[in-house]
Formats: C-alpha cells, sequence, structure tokens
C-alpha cells in the first residue's frame, strides 16, 4: 500500500469514527500506540520540537543579523549608501555686475567651459593628448604626461571660448569633460581699467575695485547634493542655489570717462610723461564722474600687464603737488582774517634767500604784489611768505580738515599721503609747504579739496559707488565761509582769464578758475633733495559762476614740456569743454523753431539721475528717451512685448506709465512705446474722436480734439496720463482721456524732463527763449 | 460575515486577499510615482540647465553689444563720418511747434 493511501484511510477511519459508539475509540486509536510503541519514543512531537528549534534558531540568527547591520553596522552602511548614491556639487556664486551711473556694464560675469580630466579614466593617454592638445593650443608632449599621472583630477585648460568647448565635447574622449564657471569680462576692455581692477582665475578680486568691494561683489558658492541612479545621472534633491554677488552701481559717467581718457592719453603721449590721469567730480554731489589714467589697463587681459600698469596712481600715488595747493593757504589766511585781498607782499625780487632755502619764482621777478595777484602769478615767495603769517598750527588745521593726511573713504585701495605732524613742521617746511612741497597728496585727496573750494568752502565726502556697501564716509562741514570761498574763487579766475599763468585753459563763453601746478618731485639721490623731474598739474571749476564740474589733471614727469600750465591746462580746456558739450553747458546753443526764428538757449542737457530707477516686478519699467532696441529690452524683462507706434528714434512716450502695473485684477493692459509725437497725438486724437462719437456728439469731439491738440501744443509735451481701464467688459484703452489729458495739463516740461531725464526736443516757454547759461 | 458580527474564514480570507491586492497596487503606485519623479526630476534639471545656457547666451550678446556700443567704437565711427564734439556756437536746438 502507498503511503497515500495508508494517510487518507487513516483520515476515512478518523471521519468514520466520530460517528460509531464511544466502545470502538479504544480500538481506533491503537495504531498510534503501536507507532509509539515500535519505536519507543514520541517521534511525532519530536519531529516538531526539531523543527521548531531550526525555525527559532534560523530566526534568532537572522534577528541577530538584522540587529547587526542596522544597529552596528547602520551608520556606515547609510554613509556608504549616501556615497554611491549621492555626490555634492559646488555651485559657483555669479559674481555681481558692476554699472557706471547711466546702467552702462563695466564688468560683468558670464559662464564659460573649462577642460578637466580624470587621468585614472583615460584610456589612451597618447590619442587623447594628441586629439585635444590642438584644440586647446596645449603642447601634446606636456599633457600626455599630465595624463599619464595617477590622479582622479587635473585641470588641462580653464575658462575657455564656446567654439572650443564644443569641439572638446564632440571628440567625446574618455576621462576628458568640460564643467562650468564664471569669467569676468570688461566689455569697454580699458576704459577705467585702473580703477576697475581685475579678479583671478577663481573669481576672487585682484585689484582695483573687483578687489575692494570683493566681498560685495562675490556671493557665497553653495554645494549641493545630488543624487544619482544607477546610470549615474544625477538630480537634484534640494532646490538650494548659491548666493548671487550683490551688483555695484558706480557714479562713473562712461562718456565723460571716455571724453577724459581721450584727451590725457593724447597728452602723454605727446608730453611723453611716465603717466597722466584726469579726476571729475559733480560739484553739486559729491560724485566722481571720471577717473582716468593713461597708459591704459585692459583687465580683460591682466597677466599681460606689469604692476605698474595697473597701478592706480591717482589714488596710490602720493606726491607733492606744487603750486595747486595754493588756494588753500590762501582760503584759510583769509577765512582767519590774516590778510585781505590787497595786503602787499614783497616778492623779493624773483629770489628769497632765506638761511635754509633759496626760493625763486621760476624766472620772474616781483616787488609788491597784492595778496590777490600772488596765485595769479603763482608766486612763490609771496605764498612762503604767507604760510609764515598763518603759521604751521593754522595751516595745517586747514589742510586736515579738507582731508589731506587722510584716506577719502571711496572704497578703493589708496595712500594717505605725508602730511607731518606739527612738531615736525620747521620754519623751512612751513614755508615750503606754502607752495605745495614738503607735503605729498594724492589725486583724489586733491580732487577733494577742489571740490570743497568749488561748493562754497563747504566739504562735501567725494563719492565713486553708490551703493550702501557699508563705507565710511567723513562727516560734511564747512571749511570755509562762503565768502571766503568766493574770494578765491575770484582769484582763481583771474589766473585763467585775467594774465595768469593759466591762459590756457581758457573756454570761450565759459568762466573758468583754475590754478597750474609745477612741482618738484624728491630725488634722494639730489643734493637738496629735489631733481629735474616735474609733476604738471591743473585744478579747475567749471563753470566758475556756477560751479559744476571740477577737474583735476596730472601728468607725472613729462619730457618734453614740463610746465602745469602749458601741459596740464590744455587737457582741462579739452577735457571741459568736451564735458560742457555733452552736459550741455556748452555756450552759444542757438534755440531754433521750425519757422526759422532762433535765440539763445541755456538749458542743458537733461541727464538720467545717478541711480538707475529699479523697477518693481509686475510694474512698467522707464524708457522714455531710450533708443527702441533697448526699451524693447526693457519691456521684454518684465514679461512684455509693447506695440510700436510711430517713427522714430527715441522712445516719446510709452503705456502704461513708468512704476505703473503692467495688469490690473489679472487683465494685462496694453503696452505701447511711441517713437513721435505725432503718433502718439494722431492716437490721443483717434481715442477722443471715438469717445465723442460713443456720446454721439459730433460737435464734443470736435471740442475734444481741439482741447487734447492744443494741450499737446501748449504743454509742448504731452502729459503723463492714465488709462481708461474697462475691466468689466475686459476692453482697455491705452490711450490718454482728455479728463486726465487737462488735469496734468499743468505739468512743467522741465519737470517732465527731470523725470525722465533724456533728451528730447526742447519744449521751452517763451519765458525761457532767449536767456543765458549763466 | 456571520449574523453575530464577527468574521468567517472567508470573510478573513476575502479581506486579506483584498489587503494584498491593494498593497500591490500601492507597491506598484509607489514604484511609478519614484519613477516619474526621477524622470520629472531629470526634465527639471535638463530644463534648468537649457535655461541657464540661455541666460549665458543673452549675458553674452549683452556683453557684446556693449563692446560693439562701446565709447571709444561709437567714437572712432563718428570720426570715420566726419562727426566730432560739438564746439561753443554750433549746437543747435530745434522746439517742436
Amino acid at each position: 500500500m502507498r503511503p497515500g493511501s495508508s494517510l487518507s484511510m487513516r483520515a476515512a477511519g478518523r471521519a468514520s469514527s466520530s460517528r460509531r459508539p464511544h466502545t470502538n475509540q479504544r480500538r481506533l486509536s491503537d495504531p498510534r500506540e503501536t507507532e509509539k510503541n515500535s519505536a519507543g519514543t514520541d517521534w511525532q512531537t519530536l519531529r516538531f520540537q526539531i523543527a521548531a528549534v531550526l525555525f527559532g534558531v534560523l530566526w534568532v540568527v537572522l534577528w541577530g543579523r538584522a540587529f547587526y547591520v542596522q544597529i552596528v553596522m547602520g551608520p556606515e552602511l547609510a554613509e556608504q549608501a549616501m556615497r554611491q548614491h549621492t555626490y555634492t556639487e559646488l555651485v559657483e556664486a555669479r559674481r555681481g555686475t558692476i554699472y557706471d551711473r547711466n546702467g552702462q556694464m563695466l564688468a560683468r560675469s558670464v559662464q564659460v567651459r573649462s577642460v578637466y580630466a580624470n587621468p585614472r579614466e583615460v584610456r589612451d593617454p597618447k590619442h587623447t593628448a594628441l586629439t585635444l592638445a590642438p584644440l586647446l593650443g596645449l603642447d601634446a608632449a606636456s599633457l600626455q604626461k599630465l595624463l599619464e599621472k595617477d590622479r582622479s583630477f587635473i585641470w588641462v585648460r580653464r575658462k575657455i571660448d564656446d567654439a572650443t568647448a564644443e569641439a572638446v565635447r564632440n571628440a567625446a574622449l574618455p576621462g576628458i569633460g568640460l564643467s562650468r564657471e564664471y569669467e569676468r569680462v570688461y566689455p569697454f576692455k580699458h576704459l577705467a581699467g585702473q580703477l576697475l581692477g581685475f579678479v583671478g582665475l577663481d573669481n576672487v578680486g585682484l585689484e582695483g575695485l573687483e578687489r575692494s568691494f570683493n566681498d560685495f561683489l562675490a556671493g557665497t558658492s553653495q554645494k549641493n547634493v545630488v543624487q544619482r541612479d544607477g546610470t549615474g545621472r544625477g538630480f537634484y534633491t534640494d532646490s538650494s542655489s548659491a548666493a548671487q554677488g550683490k551688483d555695484l552701481h558706480l557714479t562713473l559717467d562712461v562718456q565723460i570717462q571716455f571724453i577724459a581718457e581721450e584727451v590725457i592719453a593724447e597728452a602723454v603721449r605727446e608730453a611723453e610723461a611716465k603717466w597722466g590721469g584726469v579726476l571729475i567730480s559733480d560739484v553739486e554731489s559729491g560724485e566722481i564722474l571720471a577717473w582716468a589714467q593713461y597708459p591704459f589697463f585692459n583687465p580683460n587681459t591682466f597677466r599681460l600687464s606689469t604692476p605698474a600698469e595697473y597701478r592706480n596712481h591717482l589714488s596710490a600715488d602720493a606726491l607733492e603737488p606744487g603750486s595747486t595747493l595754493k588756494p588753500f593757504l590762501m582760503a584759510a589766511a583769509l577765512e582767519e582774517k590774516i590778510v585781505t585781498p590787497d595786503t602787499m607782499f614783497y616778492c623779493e625780487n624773483g629770489t628769497w634767500r632765506t638761511s635754509k632755502i633759496v626760493i625763486g619764482d621760476d624766472g620772474r621777478a616781483y616787488k609788491d604784489l597784492p595778496v590777490s595777484k600772488l596765485l595769479t602769478y603763482s608766486s612763490n615767495i609771496g605764498m612762503a611768505k604767507l604760510a609764515l603769517e598763518v603759521g604751521a598750527q593754522t595751516y595745517r588745521t586747514y589742510l586736515t580738515r579738507l582731508g589731506f593726511g587722510q584716506r577719502t573713504g571711496i572704497g578703493v585701495g589708496e595712500s594717505r599721503g605725508i602730511l607731518h605732524p606739527i612738531q615736525d613742521w620747521m620754519e623751512v617746511n612751513l614755508m615750503s609747504a606754502g607752495f605745495g612741497q614738503s607735503l605729498s597728496v594724492t589725486g583724489i585727496q586733491m580732487l577733494q579739496a577742489w571740490t570743497t573750494l568749488a561748493n562754497g568752502g563747504i566739504f562735501r565726502p567725494l563719492r565713486l559707488v553708490q551703493d550702501e556697501s557699508g563705507l565710511e564716509h567723513q562727516a560734511s562741514q564747512r571749511v570755509f565761509s562762503t565768502r571766503t570761498a568766493n574770494e578765491v574763487m575770484r582769484m582763481l579766475i583771474d589766473v585763467v582769464d585775467g594774465d595768469g599763468t593759466g591762459t590756457r585753459a581758457r573756454i570761450p563763453g565759459i568762466r573758468v578758475a583754475g590754478k597750474t601746478g609745477t612741482a618738484q618731485k624728491a630725488d634722494p639721490h639730489s643734493k637738496n633733495g629735489y631733481g629735474e623731474k616735474r609733476l604738471a598739474s591743473f585744478g579747475g571749476i567749471v563753470p566758475a559762476d556756477n560751479p559744476r564740474y571740477v577737474i583735476w589733471v596730472m601728468l607725472d614727469e613729462p619730457t618734453t614740456v614740463t610746465y602745469g600750465g602749458r601741459l596740464a591746462a590744455p587737457v582741462f580746456q579739452k577735457v571741459a569743454s568736451r564735458v560742457l558739450a555733452y552736459g550741455g553747458y556748452l555756450p552759444g546753443v542757438v534755440f531754433a523753431t521750425a519757422d526759422g526764428t532762433s535765440g539763445a538757449s541755456s538749458s542743458p542737457r537733461p541727464v538720467r539721475p545717478a541711480k538707475p530707477a529699479k523697477v518693481k516686478a509686475g510694474t512698467s519699467p522707464d524708457v522714455t528717451g531710450m533708443s527702441l532696441r533697448r526699451a524693447m529690452e526693457r519691456f521684454a524683462q518684465a514679461g512684455v512685448v509693447p506695440e510700436v507706434r510711430g517713427e522714430g528714434l527715441i522712445v516719446f512716450r510709452q503705456h502704461p506709465d513708468p512704476g505703473e502695473a503692467l495688469k490690473i485684477k489679472g487683465v494685462p493692459l496694453p503696452c505701447i512705446v511711441w517713437m513721435s509725437q505725432d503718433a502718439y497725438e494722431a492716437d490721443v486724437r483717434k481715442a477722443e474722436e471715438r469717445r465723442a462719437g460713443e456720446q454721439g456728439n459730433k460737435q464734443d469731439a470736435d471740442r475734444a480734439r481741439a482741447e487734447a491738440a492744443g494741450t499737446a501744443v501748449n504743454a509742448g509735451t504731452v502729459a503723463a496720463s492714465a488709462p481708461q481701464e474697462s475691466v468689466q467688459t475686459g476692453k482697455s484703452s491705452a490711450v490718454p482721456s482728455k479728463k486726465a489729458e487737462v488735469t496734468k495739463k499743468g505739468t512743467s516740461p522741465q519737470s517732465t524732463q527731470k523725470k525722465t531725464g533724456v533728451t528730447r526736443k526742447t519744449t521751452q516757454t517763451s519765458a525761457r527763449t532767449g536767456t543765458g547759461s549763466r | 460575515m456571520k449574523k453575530n458580527g464577527t468574521l468567517g474564514a472567508g470573510g478573513w480570507m476575502l479581506g486579506l486577499v483584498l489587503s494584498l491586492l491593494f498593497s500591490m497596487v500601492l507597491g506598484v503606485a509607489l514604484i511609478w510615482l519614484s519613477i516619474d519623479r526621477n524622470d520629472t526630476a531629470y526634465t527639471i534639471h535638463k530644463m534648468q540647465k537649457r535655461v541657464e545656457e540661455a541666460r549665458s547666451h543673452v549675458n553674452k550678446l549683452e556683453v557684446e553689444r556693449d563692446s560693439l556700443l562701446s565709447p571709444y567704437v561709437l567714437g572712432k565711427k563718428a570720426e570715420e563720418l566726419g562727426m566730432g564734439m560739438a564746439d561753443p556756437g554750433q549746437v543747435r536746438r530745434l522746439e517742436k511747434q
């Protein structure tokens, strides 16, 4: 019988036994007893026990292993898994952009590629080197050596151009990869090169503003955890990104900077000088408009330049200024009422032999000169005597209050200059200081002092950076009274307009105040401490009647001619003329009308405000006065493509007005730029007619048209207006309503121009026609 | 289910089967979601890279534009066209009548 049969019989027996009387149970249980008895043990129970023990042991082993893996080895394994499934990626922060006062880019970071290699993954170093070397302009043998090293990462070539990067990518070489990096680009090349400075390969500022404002510009790089799958492809598990660097807005004006650079370059070349520089400040605000230096330095190729070439001489070099310092001694003497303009000084016939030094007036023999003429003729003897009258303590105090002997705090690396402690001022030092020797100053310190004088004697710290960057400036303070400042200004005007040393700085139709300087340069090898080298300089204020610009010019170690009056004054004249033309302050501007009448006009060219208007998200940018291309870019940045109406070079009007919302209750407003006044007025007329037509009143439409036309003509410019919105109907009109037009009719053209800050067709009223610039 | 509210063997079995099925569905859904998440992550990553590249190109074009519009370049072009900075008396302003 098969085992299966016996089991089924037993089961059948058990099933039938339940239906039988109890008397049969004893007999039916006999087979089990027989099994137990025949073996001597309970095998079934034993089997169960063995199985239970086995399972139990297995269970304990499994739990033990689980405990070991999870608890004992857990952290280590988790870390191992993390290493296998994730990797960290360094996201480099984009360095902030540097702009000029009008929003033009001076420095920007752009993404470029760098080639790296993992030599352990390079299968054929020779083939790889031979393929890569010509693409990257490298030596194949050197590259092969590099690729044969037992390392996991090496840079092959950093910051390559896009075409080369694409060629490397197409080569598909094992072990060779491309990574992204930022490269600093200076679009205007050498423009303000020394001032801007440059950054190194790792985007750290090494010179100039890039170095001074490195923390501000740099941002913070971020390490991101990237998860990768079985194929090695990675994806970000968090969205954190690097903190981008902040943008830096300078007070420089690129156009004025260009003018200054062009003129100084020509002058330095002609004079065969070591270097030359021009600084220009805006008198009212103390903002530096130009910081020009020649020889130029191009930060894009800083590796090709020497430290001398990228040295910022205008702030780093402390030099004895010479006669351009005399106005401040004069102002101190007048302020302290030690002298009056009529006080006479005996000028020793051109040579004054004191017990210590011999002072000369450079070949000119003056006997008695009034104080008012000491500056005009730049008499060293007269000024030395004046210095003795003023005294060291007083003179030094004024020099300190003007900012000499201390850093200006504009945010560039600069020298303090040399202003000796009062105890070191001997009589000879005081006399020398009277005509600008025995103390050293930087160009920027001189600009600061001259700006104070031009500002009516009020010291206002110069500014180079518009942003709040934690710069510590000195507080504004009055150094000289207005009367003193005006008195000195009169003397300085006489230097240029009279028979003084600065006649080459004259500008026809504009009054100029200025002072020439020709300083001897210290030479330790010379007997008297001074050699043959000179510093030619000129400090000027223009227009003198209503000072707007201070221009400081210096040429170091000229060889052909050495006098400030012959070298630096013409530089001032050229720069000032062009800056005045650019600013609209040039005299003789003819105010012409379409009907042929004309007259003089004094209205300056309105310039955009120094701080570029920050456009709030979702609002309309200010594009009035911009070129169409730039206007389209601004709107595109705001996510809107405007409709262009009319023909012209610059945007005449825009809708929505600057700062207004681009959407109202979620409904986008139509964006329109009018390129001409005609187009704008035509739209105004059409809108009025439509409105009048809707009202069914033709008479009103004619009147409205007349009013709209009259508004445009009378106001000269069409006043800003709000669009009529019809949100309920989903329609909106971009054309100003007559009501809005009339309401804002009183807006003056000047205020509109100031607001928009751009040159428009002149809209002076008759009252302004024919007035002079001063 | 019996009348007294307790589950019979069939009920338990059904519940078990349903639970297993439900777990299986959940498991499949989890796998699908995981795959989809990965795909989405890849897509986002790819799109981010494209945006970044486009932005990078825009930056480069802006730099190029500024280079071409630098005062030196414009000054040279103006000089070639015989233009220069105005001297006193050369400036005219037109009024729109």
